[in-house]
């Protein structure tokens, strides 16, 4: 029998996005203040893309920011993109 | 039976079973987690008290098995019970040349239930004190078992046959020798590096992985039919 899925909706919040950008930066040794200037850009980018949307998936997030990390630091887009696919 | 083809044999079972890769993939999921919300300092003693959690899984479930074999097998395993053994090594070796890792995806995912993934995932990031690292780390050992179980046999059955003093060392040093990955990553991330380099290599090395761990299972079941049970 299928499993039924369950729908939560959670309210956007870029404070939330730097939180998770500054855990995996930490993880892999970025300076705090590098990681905090490409937290607060992607955080800024995420906002404008998010603008003009009401409803997206945690997957579209997390692709966006993505997306953007990939522009600014390759291991940590890397770390952000795989920390739940290790095991 | 001589001590020389019980070492042999244990050596190479702990070859084999420092191959396995979810204790590793633990271990790097407890380092990219507590980095990320601890100093470095403490999440060495994690690191620590995980390896530690580990080897006494390892050292106890063999200590388990000898006592089973011990008072259950008449102190010493039948040929029979080693040829299911030799078997299941030559099964496991099949499966983890084709079956080990989820298939086509640039990742290390095993193929795990994923609701038990999901629960090795949230203790890692739920990890804070030294206790919880050290049951992290039995956990994941004791999660390897449908792999290991019989290895364990075969090695308490080694174990069994050396004399006196010699078994207690024996089994000691098979549960460190089963946490050599373990300690290397540590020493990795000691060094100034980062789980996650250590995780790109394991990705990139993927394929090597796979055939080191099948092959060291074949070559296990063949060494265990030929000085074990013909």
């Amino acid at each position: 029998m299928p499993r039924k899925k369950t729908k939560i909706t959670y309210e956007y919040s870029a404070s939330g996005v730097i939180d998770s950008i500054m855990r995996n930066a930490r993880s892999i040794g970025l300076p705090e203040g590098w990681a905090k200037q490409i937290a607060t850009r992607v955080a800024k980018e995420t906002d404008k893309w998010i603008e003009d949307k009401e409803l997206i998936t945690e997957n579209d997030l997390r692709k966006q920011i993505i997306k953007e990390l990939k522009e600014l630091n390759l291991d940590l887009a890397y770390a952000y993109q795989n920390h739940d696919k290790i095991i | 039976m001589s001590d020389i083809i019980s070492i042999a044999t244990i050596i190479l079972a702990g070859i084999t079973q420092a191959s396995l890769q979810l204790g590793l993939g633990g271990l790097i999921l407890l380092y990219h987690n507590s980095l990320g919300k601890h100093r470095r300092k403490k999440t060495r003693y994690l690191a620590k008290n995980y390896i530690i959690g580990s080897c006494a899984m390892t050292f106890l479930m063999v200590c388990t098995i000898s006592f089973l074999i011990g008072n259950f097998f008449d102190g010493a395993l039948a040929p029979e019970w080693l040829t299911v053994c030799a078997g299941i090594f030559a099964a496991c070796g099949g499966i983890m040349c084709l079956f080990y890792y989820r298939s086509g995806k640039r990742t290390t995912e095993l193929w795990l239930p994923k609701t038990f993934t999901r629960f090795i995932q949230k203790k890692a990031r739920q990890t804070n004190d030294n206790v919880e690292a050290f049951s992290l780390g039995l956990l994941s050992s004791f999660a390897e078992m449908p792999f290991s179980i019989a290895i364990y046999f075969v090695v308490a059955n080694c174990i069994l046959h050396m004399s006196g003093m010699l078994q207690i060392v024996a089994a000691v040093s098979y549960a460190i020798f089963t946490a050599i990955p373990l300690v290397i990553l540590k020493l990795h991330v000691k060094n100034g590096r980062s789980a996650v380099e250590a995780q790109k290599w394991r990705v990139q090395n993927k394929a090597f992985s796979r055939i080191f761990s099948g092959g060291a299972f074949m070559i296990l079941a063949m060494f265990v039919v030929a000085y074990w049970v013909m």
